[in-house]
Order: C-alpha cells, then sequence, then structure tokens
C-alpha cells in the first residue's frame, strides 16, 4: 500500500488550492500553471492505471480506517472501469484548458479553482469504494459546476444552474435515504456501519415484489444514477444547464459527469440488487430505447447548436443505459467503450460550438453556413468528429453502438431495433447541424470575414480526432485497459 | 507473399488519399495529384490481376491482421479475403477505377479544390476494397459505411450551392436506413450461426437453418433492407438520381458501376443462407422486379442526361436483384460485371459530351454531336448496344440469361419474365431516344448552344475506348451454353458458383425455345428502338411528340414526375416525423417533462406558503404541531431502521 496515496490523490485539490494565491493580474502565469496542473494529474493518472496489477478486479490503493467514528472505513481502490474513467477525466482536463485558453474573465483563478476542484471531487468519486465517501465525493462534484454555470453562465444561468443542482441533489437524498436503512442494516449484520462494496453485497436485501427493501433500495439507487445520467424522463436540467454552462462546464459535464452516474450504476447498483435489476430491466431498457429516440427527435428539432448537442447526448446516454442493464456481456462492454467514445466526440462538439460562438457571437444555427469556406480546417475536424458522433465505422462512435445493440438484440429484439433507430436519426441532427453550419453558401455577410482556426485552437480538436479514429480502428486499446466488471 | 500483395491491395488507395488530401493538400498540379490517385489505383489494380489469378488456380488467400473484440465464440476481426467473389468485385473497382481516375485528370481540370477530389476518389476506392475484400461483416459493413460516406462527400463536392449539400444528405440517410437493415440483419445471423465469417457461411450447418427460421428469415429481409439501400431499390432509391449533383466521372464509378452494386454483393455473400427460404427469394425477386420497372418508366420522359442514366442505373440494379431473387445468383453477379463496362462507358460519354458542351446537361439542348465528338459518339453507341441487350454485346448474355432464369422459374416465373422483358424494351427505347437527341437531331432553333461543342482530349477518350471494347468483350466470359457448346460455357458463372449458391429448381429449357426466345426478344427490342426512331428522327418529329404528348398526358406527368415518391416520403414521413419532433420540443419537453419539474418546485413554495398564510397564532398550538410532527418522525424512523 502506498502511504503517499493520499498525497497523490490530493494533488488536483493543491493544485486548486494554488490558484487562490495566484498572483491576480499575470493571466498568463495563471494559465501555464492551470496547463501544468493538467498534465501532472494527467501523468499521475497514467501511473495509478500503470501500477494497478489487475484491472479486472479492485486493487485497493489506500485504506483509512476510523475506528472511533462508527467503525467506518474509508478504502480507495480501483478497476479497469474507474481507471478508464479517470484517464479520461484527466484527459478532458488538458482539452478544457488549451481549448478555453482565450477565456476572458476579471475572475479567471476562480474559474480555474473550480475546474479543478471539480476534476478533484470526479476523481474522489472514481477512486473511492465506501459508500459513504462515495456520497461525499458525488456531492462535492455539485458544487464547483454549480458555481461554474452560476458565475460563468450565458443569460439564463440562474434558472439553470439552480435547476440542475435540485434535481441532481434531489437524487442524491434518495443516495441518502438508501443510505441510512443500509447502514443500520449493515450494524445489525456486522456491529459496524461500514458500507464497503463487500458489506453492500452481504446484506442480501430480500426481494418479493415491488415494496420489497431491495426494490425500493434499486429504484432510490436508480433514480438518483438516473437523474445524472440522464434519462428519459429525467434529463429536464440537461439541455438548460448545457446552453447556460461556459464550454468548460460543458465539455466537463457531458464528457466526464455524466458517465458518473453509469459508473454509480455499475458499480453500486447492478451487482447487489440482482432480483431488482430482473424484474425491472425491460422498463430501463424500453426507457433508454426511448431516450435514445426522444434525444434524437428533440435534437432535430433544435434551432440552437449548443441545444442540439446538448440533446444529442441523451440519445447518446439512452444507449449505454440500455447497454449496462442489458445482462449481457457485450453491451456492457460496448457500453463501456460508448462512455469512452462520447466522452471523446461530444467534448469535441462542445468545443467546435465555442470556436463557431467566439467568433460570430451567436449560437442560432441559421446565423451560420457556409463557414467551410472561411473556415476549411475547422471544418475538416469538426466533421471528423460530428462522424464519431454519427458512429461511422472507423470513427470511435461505431464500436460501442454496434456493441450495444447486438448484445441488446440477444436480450430483447424490440429494444435492440427500437435502439438502432439511432443509426438513422443521428445523421439526421447531426448533418442538420454540420450542414446549417459549414456547408451551403455563406448567408451572413459577417461571417465571411471569419478567420480559421489557430494553431492553439487546432491542438484540442486534433487529437479529438485522431483519437477518434484510432480507437474506430483497433479499440482493442481501450478493451484491454478495462478488463471487465 | 499473397497475403502481402493482399494486404497491400486496399493500402495503396489509402495512400493516394491521405496524400492528396492531408499531406500536401493542393501544392501540387492537378495533373499530378490526379497521377496520384491513379496511380494508387493502378499499383492495386495489378496487385488484384497477380492475386485473381493465384486465386482462380488454388482457392482463396486469407490475412488475417488485428482483433476487434471477441464475444462469446464470434470473433470479430480486421480480416480480408481474397475469393472468387471478391476478385471480380476489385477487379472491377481497381480496373475501371484507374480508367475513370485517368479520365477525371482531363474533366476536372479547371477544378480548385482538385486535392480533395482526388482524395476522396481514394478514399472512396479505398472503403469499396475494404467492403469486398472483407472476410467477415464486420470488415464488409465498415467499407459499406465508408464508401457511403465518400459518396456523401462527394455529392456534395459543390457544397456551396445548398441542393448539393442536400442531395448528400438525403444520400446518407437513405444509406443510413439500409445500414439499420444491415446491422440488424448481420447480428441476427452472429446470433444464429455463432460467426461473422463468410467463410462460415458458404457451408452453413443446415440444422441450424432449420432451427432458427424465423429469426434468420427475419435477419435476412433486414439483409435485404441493406442491400435495397445500398443498391438503389424500392423503397430507398430515391438517392441516387440525386446523387447526380456529384462530379459525373464519380456518378460513373460509384453511383454506376461499383459503389451501388455493393446490395447485390451482400445479397451473395449470404446466398448460402437465403436460398434455402423461397419467401425471402420471392421478396427480393418482387423488389428487384418492380424496381426495374419503375424506374425505367421514370426514365423514358426525363431531359437531364444524368437523370436518365440515373434511372436507368436502378433500372438495371433491378434486374440484378431479380436475378438473386430467382436464386440465379451468378447471373445476377455476371450482370454486376457487364453492366460496371458499358454504364461506366455510358456515364464517361454523358461526362464527355457534359464536358464538350460546356456544363450543359439537358439532352433537348443538345444535339448533332455526332461530327463534332465522334469518338463520344461510336464509344456511345456501343454503351447503348449493350445496355439494350443486342446480341454480340455484353449486356445481351447477362439480361438473356436473368429473362431465361426468370421465364423458367416454376413460381412466378412468368410475371417476372414479363416484367423484366417490358423493362428491357423500355430501356431499349429510352437509351435510343437519348442517342437521338443527344447525337443524331438537328437542334431547333432557339435551343442553340452558347460554346460550340468540341471533343474531348485524348485523356478524356482513352478511357472511353477502353471501356468501349470491354462493354462488348465482357459478355464473352460467360456465354450460354448454346453458343459455346458444352465445354467452356458459363466460365464466368461456374467461378462466382465457387462461392455463392448454385440456382436451385429451375426448369430446363430446351434449344429449341430458347433460340426462339432469344429471337423474338432481340426483334422486340429492334422494334422499340425503331419506335424511338419513328418518333425522335422523322421530319415531323416535334408535332408526333406533341400529339403523344397530348394523348398520353396523364401518364406522361407521372413519368416526368417520377412517380412522386420524393413527395410522398415528404409527407408521409418528414413532415410527420418532424411534427413529431417539433412536439416533443414545444409540447412534451415544455410542459410535460419540464412541467413536472416546475409542478414540484411550486407545490414546494406554495405548501410554504400554505402554511406561513396558516400559521396558528398562540405560541402554544405552533408547539403542539412540532410535537405531532416529531412523533410521527420518530416513530417511522425506529419503525424503519430499529425495530424491522
Amino acid at each position: 500500500m502506498d502511504q503517499l496515496f493520499i498525497i497523490k490523490f490530493l494533488i488536483p485539490l493543491l493544485w486548486a488550492v494554488g490558484f487562490i494565491f495566484a498572483p491576480k493580474n499575470n493571466q498568463r502565469a495563471i494559465k501555464i500553471y492551470a496547463l501544468l496542473g493538467s498534465l501532472v494529474i494527467f501523468a499521475y493518472s497514467i501511473k495509478l492505471f500503470i501500477d494497478m496489477p489487475d484491472s479486472t478486479v479492485m486493487n485497493e490503493l489506500y485504506k483509512f480506517s476510523m475506528p472511533y467514528f462508527f467503525g467506518i472505513t474509508y478504502t480507495f481502490a480501483m478497476d479497469g472501469l474507474s481507471g478508464l474513467l479517470l484517464l479520461l477525466n484527466a484527459f478532458l482536463l488538458i482539452v478544457v484548458v488549451i481549448a478555453t485558453w482565450d477565456i476572458k474573465t476579471e475572475k479567471l483563478k476562480l474559474y480555474y479553482f473550480l475546474i479543478y476542484a471539480l476534476v478533484w471531487a470526479v476523481n474522489g468519486s472514481l477512486l473511492v469504494t465506501s459508500l459513504y465517501a462515495f456520497y461525499i465525493f458525488w456531492e462535492a462534484m455539485l458544487i464547483p459546476l454549480f458555481i461554474l454555470v452560476g458565475v460563468f453562465g450565458g443569460e439564463n444561468r440562474r434558472y439553470a444552474s439552480i435547476k440542475f443542482f435540485l434535481m441532481t441533489a434531489s437524487g442524491s437524498i434518495l443516495i441518502l435515504v438508501s443510505m441510512c436503512y443500509m447502514s443500520s442494516l449493515a450494524f445489525s449484520l456486522n456491529g459496524s456501519y461500514d458500507l464497503n462494496l463487500e458489506v453492500i453485497k452481504s446484506l442480501n436485501l430480500s426481494f418479493n415484489g415491488f415494496v420489497s427493501p431491495q426494490s425500493l433500495i434499486f429504484w432510490a439507487f436508480s433514480i438518483a444514477f438516473f437523474l445524472k445520467v440522464p434519462v428519459f424522463p429525467f434529463h429536464s436540467w440537461l439541455p438548460e444547464a448545457h446552453v447556460e454552462a461556459p464550454t468548460a462546464g460543458s465539455i466537463l459535464l457531458a464528457g466526464i459527469l455524466l458517465k458518473l452516474g453509469i459508473y454509480g450504476l455499475l458499480r453500486f447498483v447492478i451487482p447487489f440488487y440482482p432480483e431488482a435489476v430482473a424484474a425491472n430491466r425491460d422498463i430501463i431498457l424500453y426507457l433508454g430505447a426511448i431516450g435514445v429516440i426522444y434525444g434524437a427527435l428533440t435534437a432535430w428539432a433544435q434551432s440552437d447548436i449548443k441545444k442540439l448537442v446538448a440533446f444529442s447526448s441523451i440519445s447518446h446516454m439512452g444507449y449505454i443505459v440500455a447497454g449496462v442493464f442489458s445482462a449481457n456481456e457485450f453491451a456492457v462492454k460496448g457500453a463501456v467503450f460508448q462512455m469512452i467514445a462520447h466522452g471523446i466526440s461530444t467534448p469535441g462538439l462542445f468545443i467546435g460550438v465555442h470556436y463557431l460562438y467566439g467568433r460570430t457571437h451567436t449560437k442560432k444555427l441559421d446565423l451560420y453556413g457556409g463557414i467551410a469556406k472561411v473556415m476549411p480546417k475547422f471544418a475538416i475536424l469538426f466533421f471528423i468528429i460530428t462522424a464519431g458522433s454519427m458512429a461511422v465505422p472507423m470513427t470511435c462512435g461505431f464500436v460501442g453502438e454496434f456493441m450495444i445493440t447486438a448484445g441488446l438484440f440477444e436480450t430483447n429484439k424490440m429494444v435492440a431495433i427500437l435502439a438502432a433507430t439511432g443509426i438513422i436519426l443521428s445523421p439526421i441532427y447531426l448533418l442538420k447541424m454540420y450542414h446549417m453550419t459549414a456547408l451551403g453558401e455563406i448567408s451572413n455577410v459577417e461571417n465571411n470575414s471569419l478567420k480559421d482556426i489557430s494553431l492553439r485552437e487546432t491542438i484540442p480538436l486534433v487529437i479529438l480526432a485522431i483519437l477518434t479514429i484510432i480507437f474506430g480502428l483497433y479499440p482493442k486499446l481501450i478493451f484491454s485497459l478495462y478488463g471487465g466488471v | 507473399m499473397y497475403e502481402n500483395y493482399l494486404t497491400l491491395i486496399p493500402l495503396f488507395p489509402l495512400l493516394a488519399f491521405l496524400i492528396n488530401s492531408v499531406l500536401i493538400k493542393n501544392k501540387l498540379n492537378n495533373v499530378q495529384t490526379g497521377l496520384i490517385t491513379f496511380f494508387g489505383l493502378f499499383i492495386s489494380f495489378i496487385l488484384v490481376i497477380i492475386l485473381s489469378l493465384h486465386v482462380g488456380e488454388t482457392g482463396p488467400v486469407h490475412v488475417k491482421l488485428w482483433d476487434w473484440v471477441g464475444y462469446k465464440n464470434i470473433i470479430f476481426d480486421i480480416h480480408f479475403v481474397m475469393d472468387e467473389l471478391s476478385v471480380i468485385l476489385s477487379l472491377m473497382v481497381t480496373g475501371i477505377g484507374s480508367a475513370i481516375a485517368f479520365f477525371s485528370i482531363g474533366y476536372m481540370d479547371h477544378e480548385e479544390k482538385i486535392g480533395k477530389f482526388f482524395g476522396f476518389f481514394a478514399l472512396f476506392a479505398f472503403s469499396m476494397l475494404l467492403l469486398v475484400l472483407g472476410e467477415n461483416f464486420l470488415v464488409m459493413f465498415m467499407g459499406w459505411e465508408g464508401v457511403g460516406l465518400s459518396s456523401y462527400l462527394l455529392i456534395g463536392f459543390w457544397y456551396e450551392h445548398k441542393k448539393n449539400g442536400d442531395a448528400a444528405r438525403k444520400a446518407f440517410i437513405a444509406n443510413r436506413v439500409g445500414d439499420f437493415g444491415l446491422i440488424l440483419g448481420m447480428i441476427g445471423y452472429a446470433l444464429v450461426f455463432n460467426t461473422i465469417s463468410f467463410r462460415d457461411l458458404q457451408h452453413p450447418d443446415i440444422n441450424l437453418i432449420l432451427q432458427n427460421k424465423e429469426l434468420l428469415i427475419g435477419s435476412s429481409l433486414f439483409l435485404l433492407l441493406g442491400a435495397a439501400g445500398k443498391s438503389a431499390q424500392i423503397p430507398l432509391f430515391i438517392w441516387l438520381p440525386d446523387a447526380m449533383l456529384g462530379p459525373t466521372p464519380v456518378s460513373a464509378l460509384m453511383h454506376a458501376a461499383t459503389m451501388v452494386t455493393a446490395g447485390i454483393f451482400l445479397l451473395c455473400r449470404v446466398s448460402n443462407v437465403i436460398i434455402h427460404f423461397p419467401v425471402v427469394l420471392d421478396v427480393i425477386a418482387w423488389v428487384g422486379a418492380l424496381t426495374a420497372l419503375l424506374a425505367a418508366l421514370i426514365a423514358i420522359t426525363q431531359t437531364d442526361i444524368k437523370k436518365i442514366l440515373a434511372y436507368s442505373t436502378v433500372s438495371q440494379l433491378g434486374y440484378m436483384i431479380l436475378a438473386c431473387g430467382l436464386g440465379a445468383f451468378s447471373t445476377g453477379m455476371f450482370h454486376v460485371f457487364t453492366h460496371a463496362f458499358f454504364k461506366a462507358l455510358l456515364f464517361l460519354c454523358a461526362a464527355s459530351v457534359i464536358y464538350g458542351c460546356h456544363h450543359e446537361q439537358n439532352i433537348f439542348h443538345m444535339g448533332d454531336l455526332k461530327k463534332k465528338m465522334p469518338i463520344t459518339f461510336w464509344t456511345f453507341l456501343v454503351g447503348l448496344l449493350a445496355i439494350s441487350g443486342i446480341p454480340g454485346f455484353s449486356g445481351f448474355f447477362s439480361k438473356d440469361e436473368i429473362l431465361s432464369m426468370a421465364y423458367t422459374n416454376p413460381n412466378n416465373g412468368i410475371y417476372l419474365y414479363s416484367i423484366g422483358l417490358v423493362t428491357a424494351l423500355l430501356t431499349a427505347f429510352y437509351m435510343t431516344r437519348m442517342l437521338l437527341l443527344v447525337f443524331i437531331v438537328k437542334p431547333s432553333h432557339h435551343e442553340k448552344h452558347a460554346h460550340e461543342p468540341h471533343e474531348s482530349p485524348m485523356v478524356m477518350t482513352i478511357p472511353l475506348i477502353i471501356l468501349a471494347i470491354l462493354s462488348i468483350i465482357a459478355g464473352y466470359v460467360g456465354l450460354p451454353h448454346l453458343l459455346a457448346g458444352h465445354g467452356n460455357a458459363r466460365l464466368f458463372q461456374e467461378f462466382a458458383e465457387r462461392f455463392v449458391a448454385k440456382p436451385i429448381g429451375h426448369n430446363i429449357l430446351n434449344e429449341e425455345s430458347e433460340i426462339i426466345m432469344t429471337v423474338v426478344t432481340t426483334l422486340l427490342i429492334l422494334l422499340s428502338m425503331g419506335l424511338a426512331y419513328s418518333i425522335y428522327i422523322k421530319n415531323d418529329s416535334t408535332k408526333m411528340r406533341d400529339r403523344l404528348k397530348l394523348k398520353f398526358h396523364y401518364l406522361w406527368e407521372i413519368s416526368n414526375n417520377k412517380f412522386k415518391v420524393d413527395e410522398l416520403y415528404e409527407l408521409v414521413i418528414i413532415k410527420p416525423l418532424y411534427k413529431t419532433a417539433n412536439i416533443l420540443v414545444d409540447f412534451v419537453e415544455a410542459h410535460i417533462i419540464n412541467g413536472f419539474v416546475r409542478l414540484v418546485a411550486k407545490s414546494t413554495v406554495q405548501s410554504g406558503d400554505f402554511l406561513n398564510q396558516n400559521k396558528p397564532e398562540k405560541l402554544e398550538v405552533g408547539i403542539l404541531y412540532i410535537v405531532i410532527g416529531l412523533t410521527f418522525l420518530i416513530t417511522a424512523i425506529f419503525n424503519v431502521f430499529i425495530f424491522r
């Protein structure tokens, strides 16, 4: 066991605290400090991953026991799943810092502080396996994003941030209640309130019909995570939060935070409540499939590019939820892959939106048009990323969608067919987006003088585009890291 | 060694793509850029020839590159094969592809974004090679969507014009509907046979087929949907005519010769399974026959030279699908093969005409080009005779075999045969009409060209001549028994039948009736050409045309409006779907889903207000409430957590 683990684990937070002492006027120095930090965090995430002996089981990293505190222990552990998301998290931090380098704000220190605090909270929820600690980090993730949207967001930021906070926090209350119940149960069984994964497993909640402990706890957890994912019909906070959030918020929200909901389902729900999962499987599969269609259709009807991308997330996450609940190893693997793929393509789209908005100061699709002519580099990269999002084979989007569809087909053919309509619907809205931005004639005269993206702006898009293709051609890269659940 | 060749085949076009579109964007002149793609394809062509000879002697060559993912005992891997079926298609793709790449150097000489054009061209060749060389569904599907993507990119090549972008998008989405079918179909097959490899599907386990009849029939119909998407069959054919907005050489290669035949290729790949399901075969046959007829009916009144050829392609693809539905997969492949030459030829001739006439595409605005463009005229004539099925030209052999297969099919054969025959006559008619209007008829005064038409340069006419020669001789690799004697008849078909299923359940036609049938068919075709001649060339032709138009006004309208299929889809599918999407956003999302959230918020506020307004006036009452509340809460907690 690594005694220095806690120090390493605290790096993002310590780095965040560093921003408080940074010189206020030297914005460039702050940005460089932020970039350095992101690289350090990425390096240490890789180190954690490499040091992991076996990615198919939980590898304990550190144990933090508090005997005087009701015998609760905080265990830090990781497996392939949390490792992958850890890497994605750190990677997206780099992308965020580079892509939003041009941010102009008085409160730059606060901005970076919040981002780093958010990243740290995400790392925390990925690495702990004790339910209490998970709950603390889970709640801790809300606060930085809430402030990020509330302070740096668009016009309607107050409404959006409060809605986001209240809806996800109301889910947390369900977790809290269930946790209380489970801890008292654990105490009566083990004489300790500890709620580690093994303890949760040993609780063996009884299941008989809908009103039984297992069923209720299952739904409490599930709804809490569904609110985060978000699964149709719990999604109404997402489009507004995305539209109002600054780009950094959108990237992290779509790129990693939504996946934490799926992570929660995989880590704390599906393994422990088998009867309840089986009994409610069809409902959830249909919710996922409906989400695919609903998200796609609503995305299609949007006239605001950022909202379109936001609704596309609902569609993609519908696939993933259906995948993880399919009880099919292939589909679960596909869902994990899709989490990474979505964590690459959607941030890419948001970066594209950021560049467009930075130049045109509008998000209305009909005010773009013909941009490929003045911004050819951007148009090509944006297209590759769009192709990834529409799951063209040889891009990362395809692998996950294909595997999920195949696995679902074995579990429930109707759901598979419904979800597969996403194949038809995704180009409908994504090509609408691409055509209205990049193709056609320049309808808006002001767009004639737009500058193509600079080298700094190109870097994140190029990295994302390359990853899109590499993961699409050689998905084994992800699977070998992942191992299994 | 052969394995390495196989790996290299798709690699050269990929390299050309990377060079032209990533590495040295637009730094070379047009000829150099074109030559990179040309050589990328041509080297592959040579490798394909070497491999083909090897395959012909010793059998398929395999090369497995890397694993993708595994599931149970299904292996998803990147795996290429050069077998009998791939040989045919890859020869066409690289051979005709290099000819067309060469032609494009001339055709695209004034184009600015030339690097992009030849880059996408090479990307298409790469994807198409993935499609035909893929040993399993996965690699084939990668190529399948890859060609869809490059087709999208090339249709929208002149993206500044909105309608090009729209056509590209339409093509992509229609193809995606097909892909939806293909994905579900291949998953169904994979689950039944526990494999996605075509090698295993060549000799499927008959017990599995019988046990999983329903699933397989469903999956096969999904695969047919996939084939219909790529090969532009009913109900998805609408994208192909619009795809003609792309550069004409591209139309020749992708939307006529190679890409659109992928559907037939797919059916051939799974032919050994679907041959067991007469229901599926019937559906396939009818889809093909009806598409052939419908497209031919539309083609006779179109005025755009490329649109006519596009509908003629849809119609010919219908023939090929019909052949598959008759169980005669090798015959279908044979028609794919001959069609590739004469249709590429016709399209390149059209390109040459369009180039010569300074981007005029309306056949009524052309005319009398025979003298000005002699090479184009004579090669076009060869293409015309081939597609019409005049004996001696390649189209005759394949088309005749399809018709006789239909005739001898005991199941609905006579109907399918009649449809096929009528389509053949219509084909001869509209192709002759086109030839006459473009090359022979003197343009009337007001339709005179702004610029003088001219013959195309050598770089364009050489490919025309090569393709014309191939359009004549390509048929001789698959002679009917009647002509060849029994020894070397149907060489092509027998080669293909090493992989695809052999036709079953056909009555054998005796020689006499076969001769009679051929003679009668040929006479009818000539008659149909004569009819076109009398309508369009005789002195009073304009008058006669108007009279006919008046007389058959209603029919003419339907045909000229393409049976309003586009409008129908717009009305029945797209508009309602978009309406639904808007309802979802404006009503469901705004009032139900958000409404519920607001309701929760509102009720919280209002209950607070209510309590606030009705707060007890005396302190004691308030304390009483608190005590009652607390008692409830504590009892609840104890009940739930402690005394379970």
